[in-house]
């Protein structure tokens, strides 16, 4: 039935999300190929947590680094229409030029008056080799980096945690370690769905609840549970 | 289940650009899908008029809705349990209006604009469904649908196009596209029969007729020799060498093979993976296929495996305690708490919740048990109807009824993918209001009222609330997590008090004011001023400063153009009542719980609305305001409305337009009755400008007309709609003004 119905969807805000992929040389083979495996894997599930929340215009971006930094996907992407390509992998770990990136397009004059809170997953095997502190001085100094989502995942034991935390700057949200394909498939899937849906729309917390962020994110996948329709061999770590 | 599986077809499908478009660097105008779920395998391939300037995507636009729409239609069937003649009956209507629909829809979506020029994105398109019973194959325009016999005999299953004439094509993009659309059910071809479905550049490759249809027992060597990856594998390269020797033309193609039963079993291996979770929801699938999406399901590539849960286990599903089997057929879907399986309950289809062993925890079972104790409070109500027990993991669950398929997301109709009448979105509201209402007098509430929890059918405006083993049960204590801000009760943003009949009151406000409004009650200038709409954001607007759009004291937070359009635009529209019952709730009801309006105050305001629908002449739908004597204007069309004959029976007036219904509630009739049709405005069997009030009762009516003479109307029989007539329904009489 196509009704005389005036008026249109209900007024939404546009939700941005943005992969920072580390592209340099040490993630070369399996891990990119992980990686790019991961976040296509996520896609279709992406797309159901935005059918679900008509308020929230989801857009999708990727910044690549590896020698110095560079738009993945600049466009921001409806996520109905995103799709992946694959990241190559070659040279140093320019994750401080991957937040100056970042952070040119969170200034004010980039982002839209009225958004939802946006979301960065930075995913990372090992240190920075830039100026770290600078791109996340540039990074934290406007107001919409403060209010951003920021999560990290470190793939293998090699990622520098310390670093990665400083980019979440909140105690209680943890870098997460994937020490396989199979956990990088649960926590890219966690990032882009679960927090997704929280970004979209928050649920309110009971009093006693994680203090300090804006907003709370519902507990990420254990580590030890293993996809058992994983072809990849899940104790073979990285 | 396996016998099911057995009949099962598999699939390969490919598209090349032809040899023309490739020495002229233009993109492939054909498209090609397939895709599976449970036991229904469905394929479509579409072919972008040359001359449309988007014919890329609206070729890609026309397989992907083919797909969604052909699953939709598979799975409604199963639940009629339909033969092949009725599969042919509703695939003529409603299924190629609805098709045809999906893809207008479409284009227009991802062209923003209701005005898209459809011709620029002009297809044709050919499409199949095989379900254990029954094919069905379906063409729009050119190309070519062959079924191959196992002995290698072809066959064409549809008849030529009448419309056909020379080169020009039925397409998606004209005005009747839905009736050019021939269809065909059949049965189940038998095993070791394919079905190739062509774009027209494959079948203008060859000089005649009969030379194309030899590749039909080709194939079918092919697939017998090598099995079907290994066909699928070389496709590209067949259908290279065909453009670039034959037509030059992009070509596609999609084929079903019904594998014998040696190859099913291999070919259950890799397809069992896949459907139990590839793509398990519609809305999912038409939105991830927008490449050819075989590709991910069947070649090598990682990225198709999917985490989670790629094998599962069946339960071993028992009524609890110890009670009957329960034949669990296919997981539907998971969450957080457990998974949910389709199953049959004594030969009927039913739906299985099991918890996940870690959140089986004790006081949930109670509450459950509790639950189905205390029966469905309405039908509206998927319901626990029994515990059940999975021996296998030891973990509890229960059954409840299947959600049919004609019901619709909620924020399905928030994105506009679906628009329902005024008079569904009435039926709907008054539905809410008396579901909530028998839920509260059982002593129970919801607690999560949103939209994420609600269904509707767009024809109709039944609604289906989903996820009620959460009723009763405060959330917080379990996971720390209070609800939506955006459908909480001030108070409970606030966190000065638990969820609560009364709390339910207000979501159910805010619920129906997002059905009629298409927006939120209290998002207006306040809303537009904050930048970053987080926890915070929605706390201040909600809980600790919530102000009405349309507060009379408080201009401070009316709707923004620009922004809030909706509220804006329908404020014109909804009967004054239902305005009121709006602002009583978003003004005292904010700040004093007892205020809130009562749930059987909103279920009569919306029948009343009902009653008040006057159809303008434009077709457009208006409420009445009785308060308005000087008369009204259409909002679509501006002109004044003409008042319709309309019957008063006792203090209520039912304006009969077409189509309108008397129910058991107008007559007097009590309990279930009072929701029953009891007459319906109909037309004269041979003069369509006059107009009947038919009898849908078993009991007879008394007419009197103006001249006092009297008549029987029975059942079955029309009374006649004219001034001064007079109906007695036996309980209350009722009195005509035209």
């Amino acid at each position: 039935m196509d009704a005389d119905l005036p008026g249109g969807p209900i007024a939404n805000r546009p939700l941005h999300f943005t992969f920072l992929a580390d592209c340099s040389l040490s993630m070369s083979g399996e891990k990119i190929q992980s990686l790019n495996h991961a976040i296509r894997e996520a896609i279709p599930h992406m797309r159901e947590v935005a059918e679900g929340n008509p308020n929230a215009k989801v857009l999708v971006r990727a910044i690549k680094f590896s020698v110095g930094a560079h738009w993945h996907v600049a466009q921001p992407t409806n996520v109905a229409e995103f799709e992946w390509s694959d990241l190559a992998a070659d040279g140093p770990t320019d994750m401080g030029r991957a937040l100056q990136l970042a952070a040119e397009e969170l200034s004010i004059s980039r982002m839209p008056s009225r958004a939802l809170p946006p979301v960065f997953v930075l995913v990372s095997d090992g240190a920075p080799t830039d100026d770290f502190e600078s791109g996340l001085q540039a990074f934290m100094a406007g107001p919409w980096g403060k209010k951003a989502v920021r999560l990290a995942i470190a793939i293998g034991a090699d990622a520098d945690m310390e670093v990665l935390q400083r980019f979440i700057g909140h105690a209680e949200i943890q870098p997460l370690q994937a020490n396989n394909s199979a956990d990088l498939v649960n926590y890219i899937r966690w990032a882009s769905t679960a927090v997704l849906q929280a970004a979209s729309s928050p649920a309110s917390q009971a009093p006693g609840a994680a203090t300090g962020v804006n907003v709370p994110l519902p507990p990420p996948p254990q580590a030890e549970r293993v996809d058992p329709g994983e072809q990849v061999d899940p104790s073979k770590p990285w | 289940m396996v016998t099911a599986m057995k009949r099962r077809p598999v699939f390969a499908v490919e598209r090349v650009t032809g040899a023309n478009h490739r020495q002229s660097g233009k993109p492939c105008q054909d498209e090609a899908g397939a895709c599976v779920i449970g036991d229904v395998v469905a394929a479509a391939v579409a072919d972008g008029h040359g001359t449309s300037v988007h014919a890329d995507a609206g070729a890609r636009m026309a397989v992907c809705e083919a797909l969604a729409t052909l699953i939709r239609f598979a799975q409604a069937m199963q639940l009629e349990a339909a033969d092949v003649r009725a599969i042919q009956r509703y695939a003529q209507d409603p299924f190629r209006a609805r098709l045809v629909r999906a893809w207008k829809d479409r284009v227009r979506a991802s062209a923003g604009s209701a005005d898209a020029p459809l011709a620029d994105y002009g297809a044709t398109l050919l499409t199949a469904v095989a379900a254990p019973d029954y094919l069905l194959v379906g063409q729009l325009g050119d190309g070519d649908v062959l079924l191959v016999d196992p002995d290698g005999s072809v066959e064409a299953p549809l008849p030529d196009d009448p419309a056909s004439f020379g080169d020009e094509t039925a397409s998606l993009c004209l005005p009747g596209a839905e009736y050019a659309m021939r269809v065909r059910a059949l049965p189940a071809p038998e095993a070791g029969a394919l079905l190739l479905l062509a774009t027209d550049g494959y079948g203008n490759s060859y000089e005649s007729d009969a030379d194309f249809r030899r590749i039909g027992p080709d194939y079918l060597d092919l697939i017998r020799r090598d099995g079907i990856d290994a066909v699928a594998a070389r496709l590209p390269r067949y259908l290279d060498g065909v453009t670039t020797r034959g037509s030059g033309d992009d070509v596609a193609l999609a084929m079903l093979y019904w594998p014998t039963v040696a190859s099913s079993a291999v070919a259950k291996r890799g397809g069992g993976v896949r459907d139990a979770n590839w793509l398990q929801t519609v809305s999912e699938l038409a939105a991830a296929f927008t490449r050819r999406l075989w590709k991910r399901a069947r070649s090598p590539d990682p990225s198709v495996r999917k985490s989670g849960e790629t094998t599962v286990t069946e339960p071993d599903v028992k009524k609890a305690p110890g009670g009957d089997a329960i034949r669990v057929e296919k997981l539907l879907g998971y969450g957080g708490q457990g998974r949910v399986w389709r199953a049959f309950d004594e030969g009927q289809p039913v739906a299985v919740k099991i918890y996940h062993p870690h959140m089986a925890v004790r006081e949930q079972r109670q509450a459950l048990e509790r639950l189905v104790g205390k029966g469905p409070p309405a039908p509206q109500f998927l319901w626990p109807l029994a515990m059940v027990e999975d021996a296998r993991s030891g973990a509890y669950g229960y059954l409840m009824p299947l959600r049919e398929p004609r019901f619709r997301a909620f924020e399905a109709f928030m994105a506009r993918r679906i628009k329902p009448s005024m008079r569904a979105l009435v039926t709907a509201g008054a539905q809410l209001a008396k579901a909530f209402l028998n839920l509260h007098a059982k002593g129970l509430c919801y607690c999560d009222i949103s939209f994420a929890n609600i269904f509707l059918d767009p024809e109709t405006g039944d609604v289906c609330i989903c996820d009620n083993d959460n009723v009763d049960i405060t959330g917080a204590e379990a996971s720390g997590v209070l609800g939506t801000p955006q459908f909480m009760a001030p108070e409970v943003v606030r966190q000065e008090v638990r969820p609560s009949a009364d709390t339910d009151r207000h979501s159910l406000a805010v619920l129906l004011f997002y059905l009629l409004y298409g927006g939120h009650p209290l998002d207006g200038r306040r809303e537009k001023a904050i930048h970053c709409f987080d926890l915070p954001a929605r706390e201040l607007l909600y809980g600790a400063k919530p102000l009405y759009i349309w507060d009379p004291d408080d201009e401070s937070n009316r709707p923004v153009p620009g922004i809030h359009d909706n509220p804006i635009v329908f404020k014109a529209i909804w009967p004054k009542r239902l305005k009121d019952l709006f602002l009583a709730s978003f003004t005292d009801g904010l700040h004093y719980p007892a205020k809130r309006v009562r749930e059987s105050v909103w279920r009569d305001a919306f029948l009343e609305a009902m009653d008040s629908l006057w159809l303008c002449r434009c077709g457009a739908e208006n409420f009445r305001n009785s308060a308005d004597a000087a008369g009204q204007n259409c909002w679509k069309c501006k002109q004044r409305l003409v008042l319709p004959p309309r019957i008063k029976i006792g203090d209520s007036v039912v304006l009969l337009n077409r189509a309108t219904r008397l129910f058991g509630r107008h007559l007097g009739l009590p309990g279930d009755a009072a929701d029953e049709a009891c007459a319906e405005v109909a037309p004269h069997p041979t003069r369509s400008d006059v107009f009947g009030l038919r009898n849908l009762t078993k009991e007879t009516w008394m007419l009197t007309e103006p001249n006092d003479s009297k008549a029987e109307v029975s059942p079955g029989k029309t009374a006649p709609i004219m001034n001064g007539a007079r109906i007695d329904f036996g309980r209350k009489t009722g009195e005509i003004r035209a």
